[in-house]
């Protein structure tokens, strides 16, 4: 999928990003460890965030561009209708309101069944998701420099308290069986 | 001025006067009550409410009937007003109905699964209907995604149904042409689950705004306008408005299976899909099944409903289709005069 913006295409907006991080990217070994480890790594999470506004940005670009030729087709649907039917002229009246829904639902209902909606609907969204990661990654990062419990962390708890439901559950079960016996 | 002027300016005048009374009306119509039928709670835990309704006439059933709803929006779609009420009509016609009422999950019921919902929940509420009425059986009666659910349940604990009565089931998904499940086949679930949780409600309406989005989505706003003076066409559209957009999350690793394993992979149909370390196959269930469908239905294709009749052993097996939507078959007046009459005359020979 290409951008609009032909000026500058994907590869080389990526391969900006790249030297960006490569010119920031200051040395981490030996004694410069301590000082430089944290700093890269923000600086490769902005980087990682950047790439992903842009991957965003041509998704969007792709699923905008369906709805403008949905609504381009809506528009050509009513013009032929309307001229089909002289009694359409007053644009007040009941029956153009109903041409004009009409035209309309034809045109986004047949986008929305569609499977290249679908996957241009769903890559937006995916990088939205990414975006979101990317922020938890480092608010993750942050929680464990503070000595609080992450997410993920979190998460394993909450996985074992289920399962741990679901066992008491059972023995519960068994226990009342074995009481009306 | 003109004669042809001055009615322009009447008529216009005429309808901003609606329009304003529109907009105060939605601004405040939030309030509406709805589930009204009188009722008692059973039971309550987290994630659920064993709801009892009181029956206004005497009983004729033997066997009790536990509804179970769906994951998506709130279950007083079922009980939407006295003369829309499924619920209500069933009571009516003498039977002793259970609505289980699902409840939010929160963050902390992130890993729920269907096998949570239909081995732990449904089997604990069918076992306090049993209890309750001394009765070895029920009827189970699913609407939507809780008729899947129920169609899951019997093929596990056959033993304790009586009746399987499900509409607008969602079965054989590979024959779902809805725009959901057009959706559903692509959406990365996994990264959703692991990125949010569980699946947020504005996700829903994203997809609820999408299904008729001219012909619902902005064509009822007009008729609302033109029958604001209407008082019984203003109190159902605020009901209805009130339902659709009244949605809980649903929980993270329960939504993971849905579309995974029901909508990309078909398993609920091809007999393979697992609640927990059993094997869900709807050739077991061969007790007595109303399979209702609505040939007009855009979120469950009735194509996608049909295949249940074929899926099951049931000897005893009706399909009846009905010409209204996924709404209109349980809460109109189409479905008070032409659905749930047929609904009790099945469920009356066969529940006692």
């Amino acid at each position: 999928m290409e951008d609009d913006n032909k000026g500058l295409n994907d590869s080389k907006k990526y391969d900006i990003f790249e030297k960006w991080y490569r010119l920031q990217n200051f040395p981490n070994l030996g004694v410069f460890t301590a000082f430089n480890k944290n700093y890269n790594e923000y600086l490769e999470d902005l980087v990682s965030l950047n790439k992903i506004l842009m991957e965003f940005q041509k998704y969007s670009s792709n699923y905008w561009s369906q709805m403008s030729k949905a609504h381009f087709q809506a528009i050509g649907n009513l013009i032929q209708k309307s001229k089909s039917d002289p009694n359409l002229n007053d644009t007040n009246s009941e029956k153009f309101r109903l041409l004009v829904i009409d035209a309309f639902e034809e045109a986004y209902s047949s986008l929305f069944s569609s499977k290249e909606f679908a996957i241009a609907y769903d890559q937006v969204y995916s990088k939205q998701l990414d975006f979101v990661n990317y922020i938890n990654k480092i608010v993750e990062k942050n929680l464990t420099l503070l000595n609080i419990p992450t997410r993920s962390e979190l998460d394993e708890v909450l996985k074992d308290l289920q399962e741990m439901k679901k066992t008491l559950r059972i023995i519960k079960k068994g226990y009342e069986k074995v009481e009306i016996e | 001025m003109t004669t042809q002027d001055k009615n322009t300016q009447k008529r216009n005048s005429v309808d901003f006067s609606k329009v304003a009374k529109t907009l105060e009306l939605l601004s405040r119509g939030n309030h509406i009550s709805v589930g009204d039928t009188p009722n008692d709670i059973v039971s309550e835990t987290r994630l659920y409410r064993l709801l009892h309704y009181r029956s206004p006439v005497k009983r004729v059933s033997h066997t009790p009937i536990l509804v179970v709803y769906a994951l998506v929006n709130r279950s007083y779609i079922l009980d939407l007003q006295q003369n829309k009420s499924w619920i209500r009509h069933l009571l009516m016609q003498g039977f002793d109905i259970y609505l289980l009422d699902w409840k939010s999950p929160t963050r902390m019921d992130k890993y729920v699964t269907f096998d949570d919902y239909v081995n732990c929940y449904i089997d604990d509420c069918v076992e306090i209907v049993q209890n309750s009425n001394s009765a070895d059986k029920i009827t189970l009666h699913g609407y939507c995604m809780g008729s899947s659910m129920s169609a899951m349940y019997t093929t596990l604990h056959q033993e304790k149904i009586r009746n399987l009565v499900t509409i607008a089931p969602v079965i054989d998904t590979s024959k779902d042409t809805s725009v959901i499940a057009n959706i559903s086949r692509q959406m990365d679930i996994d990264k959703l689950v692991s990125s949010i949780g569980n699946l947020p409600p504005e996700k829903l309406y994203e997809v609820y705004s999408i299904l008729k989005p001219f012909k619902q989505g902005v064509n009822k706003y007009f008729n609302l306008i033109a029958n604001i003076d209407n008082e019984s066409f203003v109190q159902n559209f605020l009901r209805i408005e009130k339902w659709l957009y009244d949605t809980p999350p649903i929980a993270g690793e329960t939504i993971r299976q849905w579309i995974n394993d029901i909508y990309k992979k078909n398993l609920l149909f091809k007999n393979q899909f697992q609640l927990g370390k059993a094997s869900v196959d709807l050739k077991k269930i061969n007790v007595p099944l109303l399979n209702i469908v609505a040939e007009e239905d855009h979120l469950v294709s009735p194509e996608c409903s049909v295949p249940l009749n074929e899926a099951v052993s049931s000897e005893d097996r009706r399909l009846i289709r009905f010409h209204t939507g996924h709404v209109g078959l349980i809460a109109s007046s189409y479905s008070q005069n032409n659905v749930l009459p047929k609904v009790g005359q099945w469920l009356k020979t066969r529940s006692n």
